[in-house]
């Protein structure tokens, strides 16, 4: 499979922040274990490049886009909400309307913590797929690997649960992995987040 | 899953801190460590003991 496959690679749009960690490696593993590359802003840190020339070029090179909604709390800083999310998501969805014939390929799937409840903050992504995590990591995993069981048929995909399983021996693996990389496990970096756990499912599965 | 359409596990794009064959012998070292606990507590069969008439290995759940 070529590096840059673009069927294969799922761009992740969600917080980065220490409350949704939890969520976001679980979805990170779950693409991984499914047979696809998960791609976010985080994976590089280009100074030199615009953050949002990154995200078009992310975007433009995923045919799949996971976009977790559910982070509409007011900063506590300064009060106002954080509309990144919003963006992304209507990014995505103008390149599989507007774009070229690769483009309008595109599928996406919509997280939030509760059904239903994006009617009261952004209606007009009525129709889309939308699911609810209720911020439980292995409900994420399972949606995770439904959808892209759904958008993907063709390709061999383990069942949610054997990923849930998987999951939770590699997080209890993962000290024992980052104390003899000497990495430490709180402040791991997307790239290295991601090399181990494709090391990991390919060493231990 | 059939044998033909085998799941492939992919490489990230980008490099991290480490090479992938660092990344790789810690998982390795790890992995192995792992299974040598697992002989150690099939090998203790005192009455009573923790891991008397079960297994310890994780890995088997999968």
């Amino acid at each position: 499979m070529a590096a840059s496959d673009y069927g294969g690679q799922v761009f992740i749009n969600c917080p980065f922040d220490g409350e949704y960690a939890r969520l976001f490696e679980a979805i990170v593993f779950a693409i991984f274990d499914c047979g696809f590359r998960p791609r976010c802003s985080l994976e590089t840190d280009d100074g030199g490049q615009i953050r949002i020339d990154k995200i078009f070029s992310i975007i433009s090179a995923c045919r799949l886009g996971i976009h977790d909604i559910s982070r509409t709390e007011l900063d506590t800083k300064n009060t106002l909400p954080r509309f990144n999310m919003p963006l992304e998501l209507g990014v995505f969805l103008g390149a599989k309307r507007y774009g070229r014939s690769k483009q309008r390929q595109k599928a996406c799937l919509i997280l939030d913590r509760e059904s239903y409840r994006y009617q009261k903050f952004i209606s007009d992504i009525a129709g889309q797929d939308i699911r609810s995590h209720g911020d439980d990591p292995q409900e994420a995993i399972t949606i995770v690997r439904n959808w892209l069981r759904s958008v993907s048929p063709q390709r061999p995909i383990p069942g949610g649960e054997a990923i849930g399983n998987r999951y939770r021996i590699f997080r209890k693996t993962m000290p024992k992995m980052c104390r003899r990389l000497k990495w430490s496990t709180s402040s791991l970096t997307f790239t290295d987040y991601t090399w181990l756990v494709a090391e990991w499912l390919k060493e231990a599965t | 899953m059939s044998a033909a359409r085998k799941r492939v596990i992919l490489s990230p794009l980008h490099p991290g801190s480490r090479t992938p064959e660092e990344i790789r012998a810690a998982v390795k070292a790890v992995l192995a460590d792992g299974d040598r606990e697992v002989e150690v507590k099939r090998a203790d069969p005192t009455p009573g003991s923790k891991s008397e008439g079960k297994s310890t290995s994780k890995l088997l759940m999968t």
